[in-house]
């Protein structure tokens, strides 16, 4: 019944309906009675919308592990982990001399331009839908590629991997550790840009590595 | 006692708006819900993105929290359109909204340049309101609480379902 009629939409004691009215006065009479025969449906909704969740999930191409497990970070399906490989700074020091290997950094632009591992590509995860398309050309779709971040606990190298796994990308490396990895074992880094003057001889504090920037994609526990 | 309060003239006058009133918070309601689940549902991912960087919940109730909240938007709003339980809903509904608010008002206080709500959408591109994100659920809130008013105060916890002529749309 979609439509009211007249009958329906007058109070019951003017229609003679029987059914009782409720008062919001006996809620605050019966609290806990009547906030437990409200809860209770809540409840039902929750469970069943938690069902619903849990069985989707498990289909959902970008389904994600409910209990992380061994994958370090939120919002990473399990076979986006599995095709990542984590190496350590030794490990990616040694591919880089090699060569092969694009070094993808996905830290903010002004940290990149700050220092990076030389060679190393730009594509800020804050700005990869505007950066992607003017990269894409850069980067090899067979791979491999090391993605890196601010430090062991960031997330973005990971996002990062994530979107180009969907977008077709293979053979995918991560620095463990990332570029606080790196720089912990004294491996090559590059300085300001070019046109960029270190902060020491602009007179102003050098940059605290890593800054609040970087702690915001810490784990705070 | 509120009964009384209300003199007979009065609650004539107002008595046909009232199942209309309540369904038209119904719908809007449960439009705001569902619309805003959708995003969320297709990319689970990126939505438990969103939720880590509000930096609220510890890591381990990341996922099951991404994945389950969408959901529960969704069957809040199919519940509401279906007018089943409208009161217990209505409040669960008041209860995410004040969630929403307490959170938004933490990721704007952090960090407002980077800031993304991940309300409607899922995409970083999305960042960028500002305090007009609270103004809005706080409206949402309040749609929430009269709604759970209206619908409480005609039929009691079991809302218009078990009441005939509470609520128009009314169907179970």
């Amino acid at each position: 019944m979609l439509l009211p009629t007249t009958a329906q939409a007058l109070p019951p004691e003017e229609t003679g309906a029987a059914h009782p009215r409720a008062s919001l006065l006996e809620l605050l009479d019966r609290p806990v009675l009547i906030l437990f025969a409200l809860g209770w449906r809540a409840g039902v909704v929750v469970t069943l919308a938690s069902l619903a969740a849990v069985a989707v999930n498990a289909v959902h191409p970008m389904g994600l592990p409910l209990i992380l497990g061994d994958v370090p970070h939120s919002g990473i399906p399990r076979w986006v982990w599995d095709r990542v490989e984590v190496k350590s700074p030794a490990q990616a020091h040694d591919l880089w001399r090699q060569g092969g290997v694009l070094f993808l950094d996905v830290r903010d632009a002004e940290h990149y331009a700050q220092g990076h591992v030389p060679g190393a590509l730009s594509l800020p995860y804050h700005e990869f839908t505007t950066a992607y398309p003017r990269m894409a050309p850069k980067l090899p779709g067979r791979g491999p590629i090391l993605l890196y971040c601010y430090g062991s606990e960031c997330g973005l190298a990971m996002r990062v991997a994530k979107m180009l796994l969907v977008r077709g990308y293979d053979n995918l490396l991560l620095l463990q550790d990332g570029i606080e990895g790196w720089q912990e074992a004294r491996l090559e880094m590059t300085g300001p840009a070019p046109g960029q003057l270190p902060a020491a001889e602009a007179g102003q504090a050098p940059p605290p590595a890593p800054d609040a920037e970087a702690a915001r994609w810490r784990k705070p526990r | 006692m509120e009964e009384a309060a209300v003199t007979p003239a009065r609650a004539t006058v107002w008595a046909p708006a009232v199942p209309w009133a309540a369904l038209a918070l119904r719908l809007a309601i449960a439009s705001v819900f569902i619309l805003a689940s959708m995003d969320k549902i297709a990319h689970p991912d990126r939505f438990a993105d969103v939720v880590w960087d509000y930096q609220i919940l510890p890591l381990w109730t990341v996922n099951a929290f991404s994945v389950c909240l969408p959901w529960v938007e969704l069957f809040l709003g199919i519940f509401l359109i279906a007018g089943v339980w409208v009161p217990g809903t209505a409040l669960l509904a008041a209860g995410l909204t004040v969630m929403f608010i307490v959170a938004v008002s933490m990721g704007l206080t952090r960090d407002p340049a980077n800031f993304h709500c991940g309300c409607f959408s899922t995409l970083q591109e999305g960042a960028g309101h500002g305090w007009d994100l609270v103004w809005r659920d706080a409206l949402l809130l309040l749609g929430c609480l009269g709604l759970f008013w209206l619908s409480y105060s005609s039929a009691g916890p079991e809302g218009p379902a078990d009441a005939d002529g509470a609520d128009p749309g009314a169907s179970a």
